[in-house]
């Protein structure tokens, strides 16, 4: 086969194998519970930052990877059940 | 005295030890590997990684052959990423992520899960 590989440059290798964990973490927890969508907010969210925020702000898009590294602590402990989203309102 | 009753019971308890750990370890590994291999054929593979890929949201009413890469499905990196970890549930493994960088096709799952022991 004569595919060439995608080259990722090491940024976009954090946030893929991020993500890769958050899909394997939050697939655990939905098998315990359901009626959870952890992984469907993951998604989304991860979606939503690859259009939104641009490839060359590097700053922004580390700050978001050691976020989303402590989200992930958070997530793996066994009482964490979801996320709660607030979105302050806008007058 | 003392020298040679330690001499003797460190005998026992060494020698024992090591030949069963010398003994037992190579045929345990293989044997596990023997049975890995053949309750797993390429072609049971094939289909269960065709059967992942197909059951993905964007790829439905795709047709998927096992030499489909992602991006001609229209896959981004983070689709092959939730593929991925689809099929780690499916075969109950963990790729590692310098490996998981390198998977982009079918082929690819293919023979990364075909060099793979633990994949059952």
């Amino acid at each position: 086969m004569n595919t060439t590989p995608i080259r990722h440059s090491g940024l976009q290798k954090a946030v893929l194998s991020l993500y890769r964990s958050f899909l394997r973490v939050s697939n655990k927890k939905e098998m315990d519970n359901p009626s959870s969508s952890i992984s469907n907010y993951i998604k989304t969210q991860f979606r939503l930052k690859a259009t939104t925020i641009q490839k060359r702000d590097i700053n922004k898009i580390e700050s978001l990877l050691v976020k989303g590294k402590r989200q992930l602590e958070q997530i793996q402990d066994p009482e964490f059940s979801g996320f709660a989203v607030f979105t302050p309102k806008s007058k | 005295m003392i020298r040679n009753t330690f001499k003797l019971v460190s005998n026992i308890a060494v020698r024992p030890a090591f030949s069963s750990t010398f003994v037992r370890q190579p045929i345990v590994a293989s044997s596990m590997m023997v049975r890995n291999y053949g309750s797993i054929s390429e072609k049971e593979i094939t289909d269960r990684v065709i059967g992942v890929v197909s059951q993905y949201d964007k790829v439905s009413g795709k047709t998927v052959t096992p030499t489909t890469t992602f991006k001609e499905l229209g896959l981004d990196s983070l689709d092959s990423a939730d593929i991925l970890v689809a099929v780690e549930e499916e075969f109950g493994i963990e790729i590692p992520d310098e490996e998981a960088d390198k998977i982009t096709s079918c082929a690819e799952t293919i023979s990364y899960l075909r060099k793979t022991p633990t994949a059952k």
